[in-house]
């Protein structure tokens, strides 16, 4: 793009200057994700209200050019890649918690808005926003709700889509329109479910209603060391099978355990094969017997030591495993690539199996941190984006992974969204006559298809040429590769 | 041979029912009507078929209550997957079996079918712990016009892969396609419950004491509001003029702690009684009927549903009794689910000041930021009145994807918000 560009020169008018990139070392830094995709926008803008959203796509229209919305980047798909180019609306500046409700249970945030703030928000008044991606203090709302974000906590409390209650979007005729709201039961289809997991191809969400709770009175957490990651894994069907929903059921193995000691040498033991970080929470009342009852279940299933938080500090200490493993992975290797597939919790210990056979048969190294009480895997495939070829060999394993989740009943994606990244691997999960189907609702409400194209659904063969010839030539300069 | 009579809607009869046995065969009938644009009304046990506008047209009937297996019950995974013809005290029977259950609670179980119950966007009580059915429903199969069967969603507890078609049918009145197999997540049965019944002289009191009870540290199952009427129908012998009734599920112990912490709450909010009463199960059935009750209790009545945000509770129902009195109509018979604030009101009276009713209500709630449903109106009423409330600019977007699903337009045509 040139700034003497039609395009630039009207957005720049609408927008002032300074909200308005365009010099190829300021598209660069948004030409990446929280995945190993990367593709460059033509321009980027800062909007700062709903009207501009409305003007910025009437001026992509007039242009024919495709729409990225982008919050913090965090994702892990690559739903955010601008692989058709394009104005990419940055939500960086539209970060305002706008109301809080709090006999209506509500907040109402601007797309922009870190996860983590509106908790911290919420704190004085004893509130809290439950969704809590791992990446909770970076990711935005905005960004939470077009993937459906989950979160180690979603055990208990469910989904993004379970904790939106309205939204203000623009459609792609520039329209702002308002679906949902504080009363419940919207009349006619339920147009806000359509639009939480839609990653930016149905609208551009503008704000958010989001249900808050009250925190918990007693919140406690445990964590059970396990000689194999067998017995870790059944301690989770056989909870989970004796109907007992603890707040979160996190499992990290212990290539993972490794790598944390070494960075952060918080404690663990370096022979052990699988930790299980098991929450729980609710009245203080019966709390302890809750804890104690979680505790004799996982020595019942081998664990050999179960340590539990006393207090706060040790809480966070706890947790510090789990929060800071995907960073210390990194002294194992330059690169990994993560997956998110999911299987019916009692298939855990056959999955993790089979996928530690899968690691042998590829000869490489993967790092498991899941989601485990929702049988959302999350496997970490070390290696060395520098080595040619070794990105399309880490894919091609995820690629054996998913297709083991699926072919036990599973599924490709419990959190992370399909972007780009599993957009081959939908055909494994949908027949072409449920993926037509799911088509007609984007026709529907967004049939130009400028908004975040070539996303969710595999769709014509012009949108598998540019996703092609632009993604490849990404891969082609590896050392881009940051993370 | 089924009695046509049986599937007379606002005095409509269909010329045909089609009663498939399976899904497949469902899905070919559909396509068969698509084809000779003949109109269809999806059937399951029928008792919700009392929402929605007049049907515009009315051929067929195509029943579900074949498609009545659990496809697939996962007990240790916690997920079910049945037909959409199961009846609700079938999926409950089965799943109790566990010690675990499907947290929907709405009138008539052995009739309700799930198909039916999920179409209508229907929800009961314990809705306001567990969430609205789209929650925890994981995934479905459901015939389009064009006889195929689509799957959406998944069969495991989280997934993103996709739009969320399946979520998109629920509360769509079958307007896009036939539910055929839907799969949830299920919920183990709480160790031990409790359940408070407050007893109330002034509805002020009442209504106070709903927020303070939804938010105790121990969070309800369910909160309900009734009046001297409705509350008569599920504790007979009970004295006052307002009463709330609310659910707990936990340990023993919390069980014990949080009845102090509801008569604390009654003692402070000046509640006439306070108890904790046993053996519950069919107090909550009867509770969770009452939407049916309120309609089935008096044939002629006008009943809607007021659907408000939360804090508007006591204002929404001083708007409902001032709405009524203008006309000078009884006082309405009221049932609210009342933390998430969806009233059911009963009123009975002459078309014209009915007709006006509905219209002064509906204004004054939308000043609450709420809307109004007509879920009955007296059969020479009917026609009169939309049963939807104004559904605003979201109204296009609705119609084009029903446009999508159903080009021909031959489900449920005329039924639903905008002439959908």
């Amino acid at each position: 793009m040139n700034p003497l560009s039609p395009a630039v020169q009207e957005l720049q008018k609408l927008l002032g200057a300074r909200s308005v990139l365009w010099q190829p070392d300021d598209l660069r830094v948004y030409s990446y994700d929280g995945s190993n995709n990367m593709a460059t926008p033509d321009i980027v803008v800062l909007p700062e209200t709903t009207q501009q959203i409305s003007e910025i796509i009437k001026i992509a229209r007039r242009y024919g050019m495709a729409i990225v919305p982008r919050g913090s980047g965090t994702g892990l798909c690559g739903a955010i890649t601008p692989i058709a180019g394009g104005i990419m609306i940055a939500f960086a500046r539209m970060n305002k918690i706008l109301e809080i409700d709090l006999e209506n249970r509500t907040a109402l945030v601007e797309p922009g808005v870190i996860n983590l703030d509106v908790s911290t928000a919420l704190a004085p008044y004893k509130y809290f926003y439950a969704p809590d991606p791992s990446s909770q203090a970076a990711c935005s709302i905005g960004g939470n709700v077009a993937n459906n974000s989950g979160g180690p906590h979603c055990l208990l409390y469910g989904v993004t889509a379970n904790h939106v209650l309205g939204l203000e979007v623009v459609l792609e005729a520039g329209e702002i329109l308002w679906l949902g709201g504080k009363a419940p039961d919207e009349q006619g289809y339920d147009l806000v479910a359509a639009f939480i997991g839609s990653e930016g191809t149905l609208g551009i969400i503008t704000k958010i209603l989001v249900r808050i709770m009250p925190l918990p009175e007693a919140t406690r957490t445990l964590l059970a060391i396990f000689n194999t990651i067998e017995q870790a894994s059944r301690t989770v069907s056989g909870v989970i099978g004796a109907g007992v929903i603890p707040a979160a059921i996190e499992m990290i193995d212990g290539t993972t355990i490794r790598a944390v000691e070494a960075a952060y040498n918080i404690g663990l033991p370096l022979d052990a094969d699988a930790v299980l970080l098991i929450e729980v929470d609710g009245p203080k009342a019966g709390i302890d017997e809750l804890q104690q009852m979680l505790a004799d279940f996982c020595v019942e299933y081998g664990a050999r030591q179960v340590r539990i938080a006393k207090n706060e500090q040790e809480r966070a200490d706890l947790w510090k495993a789990r929060k800071t493993a995907l960073g210390a992975l990194g002294r194992l290797a330059p690169n990994y690539y993560i997956q998110d597939g999911v299987v019916p919790r009692s298939k855990l210990p056959y999955i993790l199996q089979r996928q530690d056979e899968i690691a042998k048969k590829y000869n490489v190294t993967i790092a498991n941190v899941l989601h485990a009480g929702d049988g959302n895997l999350h496997p970490n495939i070390l290696f060395d984006a520098r080595e040619p070829g070794a990105l399309e060999r880490v894919k091609e394993i995820g690629g054996e992974i998913l297709k083991l989740c699926v072919a036990v009943g599973g599924t490709i994606s419990g959190e992370h969204g399909v972007g780009l990244e599993k957009l081959d691997y939908m055909p494994l999960l949908f027949e072409k006559k449920d993926l037509d189907a799911q088509a007609k609702l984007r026709d529907a409400i967004a049939p130009t298809r400028i908004l975040n194209p070539c996303k969710m659904l595999p769709q014509g063969s012009k949108c598998g040429e540019v996703a092609r010839s632009k993604l490849s030539t990404a891969i082609a300069g590896n050392t881009d590769v940051w993370i | 041979m089924t009695d046509l009579n049986t599937f007379t809607i606002a005095g409509l009869k269909p010329q045909t029912i089609y009663e498939p046995r399976d899904a497949n065969e469902l899905a070919q009938i559909l396509a068969q009507c698509n084809a000779e644009k003949c109109a269809v009304i999806p059937w399951g046990g029928g008792t919700l078929q009392h929402l929605g506008n007049t049907p515009a047209r009315y051929d067929a009937v195509l029943q579900t209550r074949n498609l009545n297996q659990v496809v697939e019950y996962a007990f240790d995974d916690l997920t079910i997957t049945v037909g959409a013809g199961m009846t609700l005290a079938n999926i409950e029977r089965v799943l109790g079996e566990n010690g675990q259950f499907l947290p929907i609670d709405v009138p008539h179980p052995t009739r309700a079918t799930i198909g039916g119950v999920l179409a209508a966007g229907a929800n009961g009580t314990l809705r306001l712990r567990y969430g609205p059915a789209r929650d925890y429903m994981l995934g479905n199969k459901f015939a389009t016009v064009d006889g195929h069967i689509i799957k959406a969603g998944s069969k495991v507890v989280k997934n993103v892969a996709g739009y969320e078609l399946h979520k998109v049918q629920v509360g769509a009145l079958g307007t896009l396609g036939i539910m055929v197999e839907a799969t949830f997540k299920v919920f183990p049965k709480p160790p031990a419950e409790l359940s408070m019944w407050l007893a109330f002289d002034a509805l002020q009191n009442a209504c106070a004491a709903v927020p303070k009870i939804w938010s105790l540290t121990t969070p309800p199952l369910a909160i309900e509001l009734l009046d001297a009427s409705t509350a008569r129908q599920v504790l007979p012998n009970t004295i006052g003029n307002w009463f709330v009734a609310a659910r707990f599920g936990g340990s023993k112990a919390t069980m014990a702690a949080t009845r102090d912490l509801v008569a604390h709450v009654a003692d402070e909010t000046g509640a006439r009684s306070t108890d904790a009463l046993a053996d519950t199960n069919a107090l909550w059935r009867a509770i969770a009927d009452l939407p049916a009750t309120l309609r089935e209790t008096s044939p002629d009545a006008l009943c809607v549903r007021m659907s408000i945000p939360p804090q508007t509770l006591a204002n929404a129902l001083r708007v409902a009794f001032d709405a009524a009195h203008a006309q000078k109509l009884a006082p309405p018979r009221i049932f609210a689910h009342a933390a998430l604030a969806s009233i059911y009101a009963a009123v009975n009276g002459d078309d014209a000041a009915l007709e006006a009713f509905v219209s002064k209500l509906r204004a004054q709630v939308h000043e609450l930021h709420g809307h109004v449903v007509v879920e009955r109106a007296p059969s020479t009423l009917r026609k009169n009145i939309n049963a939807w409330d104004d559904t605003g600019a979201a109204l296009k977007l609705m119609q084009s994807i029903k446009r999508k699903f159903d080009p021909n337009n031959i489900l449920n045509p005329g039924r639903f918000v905008g002439g959908i």
